[in-house]
């Protein structure tokens, strides 16, 4: 529930559009930044960050499934995340994890998420550490994302839903479910956030921004 | 699992000989669109229930697993069970909107699949490239090659996690597995631009040669489109 992944034939021409269109101009922007090897290394990670987020995105947890879209924005920053997280969603559509026609929207759902998860960790990292940043980026941005797919699933034109015949009408115990679930996925990705973005932070400084975790400070040593 | 489903399919599409795996990658792209296109259009269950069968059919011809892909309808289940739980009326408002959503988004994954299976994301790429972006076409190739690189890669981890007793959703883990992925396909992508190949550059030419065999799947999409047009009430 972190994301949406809305099958075709759900949503109206007129959001199909513009969703498309302006998940292209954002990815067509993200194409055009850096220029030689920077840039050639950087779409190879987007590209294998985008691979991991298939994986994950297509491996069930129960009904549900992880993301992990902020942990590739902290890796990759807001762009990078971003364009891994529209291309990771393209991919699991084609095998009819939701609808090649619904790219542009769940696309730029997920891709938002990286993004806001990359800024936020660079706001946090400081203060908090990189696992109280991570944890508290991941965790901001899911709960918000998770509220978000909720008021957008309640709230979303359906495409023969013609005559303005619009939802609300659903049980309200069934969001209370949806709710809960959505937050159990929540804190295990959390949880996995924070983990991995520890260890890259110890084995490979490059990819964290920020680099290097101070080691805690021996007892009785100076501070 | 994700990575034998994907290994089937990618299998399929690789080494397939039917009919329909020799008709042009430019029909077989074409014919999917052409059936997803009535799908969206249709607004009963019965043209969409035709234009599963018709993809059956083909599934048949084409040796792909019908089981399989009808199978592959169920794929937006849960995402309809929770829309079910948001906007089904507690009276069943509602219920017969859902099952045509159901049925379009069902019969749309059925299509992709069929596409995938009877052609290789290769060739899928080479059609798509004109439309697509050259950076974006070469990030798409990394993206499906790195994908095999990770479920290998996740496969043998994780059986030398849980014989060590070890949980293998753990940092060191899933950090460990990016890294290797990482590494491996900066390697590649950084000699082959030392080398001056940024993109593998594929035959297009041949993807788009028609062949006699063409009419196969093509007559399955314009036969769907029609269909669905007929269907729709004035």
């Amino acid at each position: 529930m972190t994301h949406l992944h809305v099958p075709d034939g759900v949503l109206p021409w007129w959001l199909i559009g513009l969703s498309l269109l302006l998940g292209g101009v954002a990815v067509l922007g993200v194409l055009r930044i850096g220029t030689g090897a920077w840039r050639v290394r950087f779409h190879s990670r987007i590209g294998v960050a985008a691979a991991a987020l298939t994986v994950a995105l297509s491996l069930p947890i129960g009904a549900a499934h992880l993301s992990l879209a902020p942990l590739a924005g902290m890796l990759l920053g807001p762009a990078g995340g971003f364009l891994a997280a529209f291309l990771a969603n393209a991919s699991v559509a084609a095998v009819g994890h939701g609808g090649v026609t619904a790219i542009g929207v769940n696309g730029l759902f997920l891709g938002l998420q990286a993004a806001a998860g990359a800024l936020l960790f660079r706001l946090f990292r400081g203060p908090l550490g990189v696992r109280g940043g991570a944890g508290v980026a991941a965790g901001l941005v899911l709960v918000l994302a998770s509220a978000g797919a909720l008021a957008a699933l309640r709230a979303l034109p359906l495409a023969p839903d013609a005559d303005g015949h619009h939802g609300h009408e659903g049980m309200d115990w069934g969001v209370w479910v949806v709710a809960a679930f959505a937050l159990a996925v929540t804190i295990a990705e959390v949880h996995l956030t924070i983990s991995v973005m520890h260890f890259l932070s110890r084995v490979r400084t490059d990819l964290v921004p920020g680099g290097l975790e101070p080691p805690a400070a021996a007892p009785g040593s100076p501070a | 699992m994700i990575d034998e489903e994907l290994d089937r399919i990618d299998s399929l599409a690789a080494t397939g000989t039917s009919p329909v795996h020799r008709a042009s990658p430019l029909s077989r792209v074409l014919a999917a669109a052409l059936t997803v296109a009535a799908i969206l259009v249709a607004e009963e269950h019965r043209p969409i229930a035709v234009v599963a069968a018709l993809l059956l059919v083909e599934a048949t011809i084409a040796w792909a697993g019908p089981i399989r892909l009808l199978l592959a309808a169920f794929t937006p289940l849960p995402f309809f069970i929770v829309l079910a739980l948001l906007r089904l009326g507690s009276d069943g408002e509602n219920a017969e909107m859902m099952s045509l959503l159901l049925f379009r988004a069902g019969a749309s994954a059925m299509a992709l699949v069929l596409l995938l299976s009877t052609t290789t994301f290769v060739d899928v790429l080479r059609v798509l490239g004109p439309l697509l972006p050259r950076d974006l076409a070469a990030t798409l190739a990394v993206l499906y090659r790195s994908l095999f690189i990770l479920l290998r890669h996740a496969g043998h981890v994780g059986e030398v996690a849980w014989t060590r007793g070890v949980f293998p959703v753990q940092g060191p883990i899933v950090g460990g597995l990016l890294l290797h992925a990482f590494e491996r396909m900066e390697n590649v992508a950084c000699v082959m631009h030392v080398r001056g190949v940024d993109l593998p550059d594929p035959d297009r030419a041949d993807a788009f040669r028609p062949r006699p065999l063409d009419l196969l799947p093509l007559a399955r999409g314009v036969a769907a489109l029609a269909l669905s047009l007929a269907s729709l009430r004035p």
